[in-house]
């Protein structure tokens, strides 16, 4: 399942589901896991099936970020097994609770449950 | 070579002596006219010495004249006519060894004469040989203990019929009722009854007035008595769900002693357990064996019954057990009055009905139903042991549960499949819960003038005068409270639904009291209208009872929501993930 942000793309994935998607564009998300003050333009978040991503982000960090949850859109990168992501946008949810089980059930779901409402085929 | 007849056998039986399958031979049979639905002979039989035609067979289709038989089990009952006493020998058990096609020996008639002569060459010399009396049973009243260490023979329940009556049985109480009473036009009285078992079978054993006076305390449960003399009858269906043709009734005559030294011959009464989860799936009246640790217990409620206007007490005690699910047991009458919840005792209850509440499953005693507290089998100290290790602390799910937000006991469905489903149609209607979408909420009629009586919210009639009437109550008040009953419809992606609110969950929806939507109503309709409006297109998990009604030969599916609930997304999540994983068999 993908969706669209800006005309392009997202898949939605988890950590584990990311080396098989390099080099396209995904939609993570994540608690930002160590603390990063506005200007970085890095983070490390830990995703819902908790594992560590480092997100290069092409701007500058507006505000300062830390234990929430944020949503990352971007390409994940062949470099170190898929575990860097170079984010176009990100979103926090301003919020440090989030049902991270469930979004990553969610993950396994949309990618392993052909989407019978696509017009395209497979 | 035909099988050896057991000569002699007839004239050990007449005289009371026990003779383990004999094999005799077949001289005639007649079938005898009888109302009962079982085919019944007369025999003349013979032992290649002496032949007898007192002597019965039954619940077998016919034998061939001069058959030689085996007779695996028999019983030697008395029938007193008009003067003299006669026995008959009544054949419950036979294999059919070999056909023939001619008699036997020769045998002579087995008289009175004949095998008083016999036991009195045995016994102390007779001088008065015409005027022999049959010998008297064994004097019961002695003591059984003693008598049946004189090897008197034990009869099997499942041999127990009505046509013999010389029969000693030795049975576990497994059951014993409440002392009943009764009144009718026949005159009233009590009575209670136990159920027995032994190693073939069981049988109802009723007590009446007196009697029921004299042994209720002294027959206790799983103690193993002997009891004689009791008198049989064919059992009532309707009361006794036993596996027997026949009850028994203690007359004066009976005797019943305790067996001092139960040599565990006598089965143990057997349970099947069901864990308390699977109850959730079991129809509602069945009767189940259940053992639970009683985790809460509620005070003794005393009401008055609607149907029978009789003063009924009632307790509910929850049960919980490694299914990690509880359950309401209801207890009834001297039960509920004498239970002790203390220390979270574990109860045993045989027989328990299952009933179903508000949507939720309970289990209650029946009549038939026995309970134990804390009993001394594996099973309890098992269930104890969880409960305090682990249990007292664990979530339960409540299985009881009329109101909460618990998924497991009504189905989550789409609006269509409600439609598709045909809910509705069972006697008692059916529960779902749904998450929709609030539609329209209809403002019309949506208010009514109830009863200011709390726990009375009857319409009440303006009397015009300032008065308002209640026709439940018989009173008039001054007075009324403002009530809902909202027609609203409901949608989800598969469709609408028009459901009933009633005022405690259409106040959720509304976010107003019921008096408070009233008095807008009163001042300002376009304002009460607008508390209707604002409902639109909120959002809530429904908890609906579905029951096709008929109106004017019409029949028309009726929804009333008994519960609404803000949409807790998180589980809702879970709900529809588990749904999917089971849908696609990929495990979430």
């Amino acid at each position: 399942m993908t969706i669209m942000s800006s005309g392009k793309q997202y898949s939605i994935v988890n950590g584990a589901q990311l080396p098989s998607f390099m080099g396209k564009n995904v939609s993570v998300i994540g608690v930002v896991a160590k603390y990063a003050s506005a200007g970085s333009l890095s983070l490390t978040i830990n995703t819902t099936d908790n594992i560590a991503l480092t997100v290069n982000l092409n701007k500058p960090l507006d505000k300062d970020l830390n234990g929430e949850y944020i949503e990352v859109r971007g390409v994940c990168e062949n470099a170190r097994e898929g575990k860097i992501i170079k984010a176009e946008e990100y979103f926090s949810f301003n919020n440090t609770s989030f049902d991270a089980k469930s979004h990553n059930t969610l993950c396994k779901f949309v990618n392993s449950i052909p989407n019978g409402y696509s017009a395209k085929k497979n | 070579m035909p099988p050896q007849l057991s000569t002699g056998a007839l004239l050990r039986i007449m005289k009371d002596e026990k003779v383990p399958e004999p094999i005799v031979q077949i001289l005639q049979s007649k079938k005898i006219n009888c109302n009962s639905d079982k085919e019944r002979y007369r025999l003349l039989i013979s032992d290649g010495k002496y032949q007898i035609s007192h002597a019965m067979l039954t619940g077998v289709s016919g034998v061939e004249n001069f058959s030689i038989i085996k007779m695996k089990q028999y019983h030697l009952s008395e029938l007193s006519s008009s003067q003299k006493i006669n026995k008959i020998l009544l054949i419950i058990g036979m294999e059919v060894l070999c056909s023939m096609d001619e008699k036997i020996g020769n045998p002579e008639q087995l008289t009175d004469q004949v095998i008083a002569s016999h036991s009195s060459s045995e016994a102390k010399p007779v001088t008065n040989t015409v005027q022999s009396v049959p010998e008297q049973p064994r004097d019961l009243n002695q003591s059984l203990n003693q008598s049946l260490s004189e090897s008197r023979v034990i009869s099997q329940i499942s041999a127990l019929t009505p046509y013999h009556n010389k029969w000693v049985i030795k049975a576990r109480v497994s059951n014993k009722s409440q002392m009943r009473t009764w009144s009718n036009s026949r005159g009233e009285g009590k009575l209670f009854s136990v159920d027995l078992m032994d190693e073939s079978g069981e049988i109802r054993c009723t007590a009446f007035r007196d009697l029921a006076d004299k042994y209720f305390n002294y027959l206790q449960v799983d103690k193993v008595y002997y009891f004689s003399k009791c008198q049989l009858k064919p059992a009532n269906k309707q009361f006794n769900t036993l596996k027997n043709d026949y009850e028994m009734t203690i007359g004066n005559e009976t005797v019943i002693e305790e067996c001092l030294n139960d040599d565990g011959l006598v089965p143990q009464v057997k349970y099947s357990f069901v864990p308390i989860s699977s109850v959730a799936e079991l129809a509602v009246g069945a009767l189940i064996d259940v053992i639970g640790v009683c985790k809460e217990v509620s005070d003794i409620q005393n009401f008055t019954s609607r149907t029978t206007n009789r003063e009924m007490t009632k307790r509910d005690v929850i049960l919980v057990d490694q299914s990690k699910t509880s359950i309401t047991l209801t207890l009834w009458g001297s039960q509920a009055e004498s239970f002790d919840g203390v220390n979270n005792p574990v109860v045993l209850v045989r027989g328990a009905k299952v009933g179903e509440f508000g949507g939720g499953k309970t289990l209650s005693t029946v009549m038939s139903s026995q309970m134990k507290i804390n009993p001394d089998i594996q099973e309890c100290h098992k269930i104890k042991g969880w409960f305090d290790l682990e249990g007292k602390e664990s979530d339960v799910k409540n299985l009881s549960e009329r109101t909460g937000s618990g998924s497991f006991q009504s189905q989550w469905l789409y609006l269509k499949e409600v439609q598709d489903k045909g809910l509705g149609n069972s006697e008692r209607g059916d529960y779902f819960q749904t998450l929709a979408t609030v539609l329209l909420m209809r403002s019309e009629n949506a208010i009514y003038k109830a009863c200011p009586t709390p726990d009375c919210n009857k319409k009440v009639v303006d009397l015009e005068n300032g008065m308002y009437r209640c026709e439940k109550c018989n009173r008039e008040y001054p007075n009324f409270k403002y009530r809902l009953l909202v027609s609203m419809n409901i949608g989800d992606f598969s469709g609408n639904q028009w459901v009933s609110v009633f005022s405690g969950e259409a106040e959720k929806i509304l976010g107003k009291t019921s008096q408070e939507v009233g008095l807008a109503m009163e001042d300002n309709s376009e304002a009460g209208t607008a508390i209707f409006q604002n409902a639109n297109f909120k959002q809530f998990i429904f908890k609906c009872r579905a029951k096709v009604e008929t109106y004017n030969d019409e029949q028309r599916l009726k929804i009333v929501v008994v519960n609404v609930e803000n949409v807790d997304y998180e589980k809702h999540s879970g709900q529809l993930c588990k749904e999917i994983a089971e849908l696609t068999g990929i495990s979430a």
